[in-house]
Order: structure tokens, then sequence, then C-alpha cells
């Protein structure tokens, strides 16, 4: 199944991983639900993105394009990923 | 960098559908009250329960957490009980919860969308939901006519509110879940339905012999999606997830504290250094398992799970009093803090715990 991944650049404070720490995770398996838990959660995801875009708030849909335009001008790209599993 | 745009700038970075991005969601129990009493329901919601929030706390509340960390928080889940139960409380909560710029999710059982138009009409004057999840079930079905779930389904398409439809079952071949499942699919794409396992937590408790598990020897080895999302309950409890461990009470490494006690900011900074919780997001409950059978605390463990569903392994291992002991004493051991600190950075990418725990 395939899923998607976004990413911008972003400053982000750094932290060296210990080598020991490091040997530790990389072989480590990690195992997702098929479906996201449905119990009443919403995340904020790609999902809830479209619906600002999409929805007739035209205000937030400004605000939202504007700050992405900003995020440019800082040097950030906006980036879609689609990953093959 | 403005504070406005920093917001977005994090907003775009998370877009992971596997790991929910961690208290970016925060849920909020408006009410108990509900058309419905469903034999499954963890939170025995029903007609006869008329616990809710009061709308002074949930402003005071949502202030705190629209304040956090200059807007850390993007979504307020607003759930229940049924929220539309109380449409003043509802509107007003949404009302306040978007002047402070949060986006809104809102989870239903549709008991309102009696007719298409009406439901239209309905949703088109709630402006600030940003996301609808409607459940229905074997369960609801017997509250809640599917024909209100079509209706509420037609209506969030016309208004362009995305949603997805939750539905539970303790047997995915159970013939009446299957008429279900494919009458939704009919209404709505795959990916719009999802299907959950019974909690056998709350009123399930009460029927677990007829309960049609697929069992298993081992815990699910999923990782943990909920507790992502910390909940807070009307009289002030926040937990670290909404799934069944709230029936363990204060007792458990998810009850995060009580909003009439402590802070907003308190209480989700001590979520952030929960090593307890961010192990269960990073390696799910099964990790917590084989740590307590390498300390030989085997004995104390169940030994029967439902297939799939690492809500039940989480909440069936942490139900021992001495298993919940032994967590407390983990949760200050500083090479396991150090492991989930790190274990973040590389699968999460998430600097919290390095942040706040000072590594």
């Amino acid at each position: 199944m395939a899923t998607e991944k976004s990413v911008a650049v972003a400053a982000k404070k750094d932290f060296a991983m210990p080598v020991g720490m490091l040997k530790l995770y990389q072989n480590e398996m990690r195992y997702f639900p098929q479906e996201e838990h449905p119990n009443g959660y919403i995340t904020f995801d790609r999902r809830m993105l479209i619906s600002i875009l999409r929805s007739k708030n035209v205000e937030k849909q400004m605000e939202l394009a504007k700050q992405i335009e900003l995020l440019r001008n800082d040097g950030a790209e906006l980036v879609f990923m689609k990953r093959s599993v | 960098m403005t504070e406005t745009k920093d917001r977005v700038s994090r907003m775009i970075l998370e877009q992971d559908v596997r790991d929910p991005p961690f208290l970016r969601n925060v849920g909020l129990l408006l009410t108990y009250h509900c058309q419905a009493s469903c034999a499954h329901c963890i939170l025995r919601a029903g007609p006869d329960r008329h616990e809710e929030v009061s709308l002074e706390d949930a402003r005071e509340w949502i202030r705190q957490i629209a304040a956090y960390r200059n807007g850390y928080v993007f979504v307020l889940s607003l759930t229940g009980g049924e929220p539309f139960s109380n449409l003043k409380l509802l509107r007003n909560v949404m009302e306040f919860a978007a002047e402070n710029n949060l986006y809104i999710s809102v989870v239903t059982n549709a008991f309102w969308a009696t007719e298409r138009e009406k439901a239209r009409q309905l949703l088109q004057s709630l402006p600030e939901i940003c996301f609808l999840s409607i459940s229905t079930d074997l369960y609801h079905q017997k509250f809640v006519p599917s024909d209100n779930v079509k209706n509420a389904i037609w209506a969030a398409k016309e208004c362009n509110i995305p949603f997805y439809v939750s539905v539970v079952t303790d047997d995915r071949a159970n013939p009446d879940y299957q008429r279900i499942h494919a009458e939704l699919l009919e209404l709505a794409d795959p990916e719009n339905v999802r299907t959950g396992i019974t909690f056998p937590v709350g009123r399930a408790a009460d029927m677990k012999d007829d309960l049609r598990y697929n069992m298993s020897s081992e815990p699910c080895p999923e990782v943990c999606q909920a507790a992502s999302s910390p909940c807070i309950f009307p009289d002030g409890r926040v937990y670290g997830c909404i799934g069944p461990l709230f029936t363990l009470k204060e007792e458990q490494p998810l009850y995060l504290g009580n909003l009439r006690e402590n802070s907003v900011a308190e209480i989700f900074d001590r979520m952030e250094t929960n090593a307890v919780l961010h192990a269960l997001r990073l390696w799910g409950p099964a990790r917590i398992y084989s740590m307590l059978q390498q300390a030989g605390m085997g004995d104390r463990l169940p030994t029967a799970f439902v297939s799939g569903s690492n809500c039940q392994a989480c909440h069936a291992i942490l139900s021992d009093p001495e298993v919940r002991r032994w967590l407390k004493q983990l949760e200050k051991d500083e090479e396991f803090r150090k492991i989930v600190a790190y274990g973040r950075l590389y699968h999460l990418s998430e600097t919290g715990m390095l942040e706040f725990g000072g590594y």
C-alpha cells in the first residue's frame, strides 16, 4: 500500500544521536495498524489541510496561502513524496 | 519568523499518515449524554447521563490550549457522548475555539440527520467544523437508523466537510457488520470508512461472554497511535488517550492530571516527558509486555489477547496493579528514559524529550 508524506524544511535544534543508541534503533521493526485508530480521534493530517483549502472560509484560505508564500520567501520548500512499500 | 508563520510551517511538516503528530490534536469530551446507550460504549454514555463540561471551564481550557507554546495545538476534537446533544454548548465551544485559531473536528452518531436538507442546514450553520467523524455500527443502529448516517454523509459532502465513518465490531466475519460496511462503501470511499475493534471495557465488559473476538496468545504488535492526543474529561481529568485506559482511573501511566489542580501547560509538559506514554507510541504495548516478561513479571501478565487490538492489549496488561507499580518505577529509570528520548528522535523526529530531559 502506498503512503504519502510531505516534508518541509524547518530549523530544528540539532541533537547528535549517540552511536550506541543508533545501533539500537536501526534494525527495529515498528508495526502500524492497517487502519488508523478510529475511536473518536481525528488527527491533523493532509485531509484537514485539504479541508481548509476547500472550505468556503475565504479569509482562512487567504491566510493559509499567504503564510505558505511567506515560507517560500524564507527559503522553505514544500515537498510531497509518494512512498511505495 | 512570526508566530502565525511558524504555526503553518509546523502544520505542513507533520503530514505523516503513519505516526500521528504529537500533541497537535487535543480531545475534549463535551458530554456523557447520548441518544443511544450502546452495548459497547466504554463511557457508558446514554440518555440518562447529563454530566457535561461547563461553558466556563471549556472556555478557560481552550484559552490555555490555544496559548500553549504559542499555538502548538492545531485541532480540538470534540467528542462525547454525543456533542450535538447540547447544540448551544457545541456552538459556543466551537466559536470560542475558532476565535482562538483552533481547527475543530466533531464526533457524532448523526441522530440529528433525520432528513437530508435538515442535516445540510445544520452543518451549514456550524461553519467551524473542519472535520466530521460519524459513528455507526450494529450497536449504534439499535438507536440511530442507518438513514440518518446516510443523510449526514450526504450533508457533509454537500458542505465540503471531510469526514470518515467509524464502524466498531468484535467480529469482522459477522454478516451484520459486513452488511453495514458494504452499505457504507456505496456512500463513501474505502479510506473514509474505518473499522475498529470493540473494547471489552465499560458497558462492553458486561457482555464480554457474547463478544466473538479472534484471540491470540501474544499482544498486538502495533504501535499506539492514540497516545499522541490527550483527552480532557468534563471534570478536568486529562488522559493520554481516549482508549480504555481511563477506566483504570488515576493510578496508571496515562493519567496526566486534572485541570482543576494543574494548568494545561503543566499537564502537556508532563505528557511531553512521559516515557511510558512515548514508549507506547514508539513500540506499542507489546514492548512493555516483553519488558515485563524479562523483568520476571510473567506471572502477572494476561495469557490471551484480542487479535489486532493494541488498546485491548494495553488495557489488559495495565489492569494488574503490580504491573502499574512496576511501570511507575520504570518511568524513573534514566536508561529507559534515554532510550525513549532518542527513540523519538530516530523514529519520530521529535526532540521534545531531549529538550526537556536535558540529554
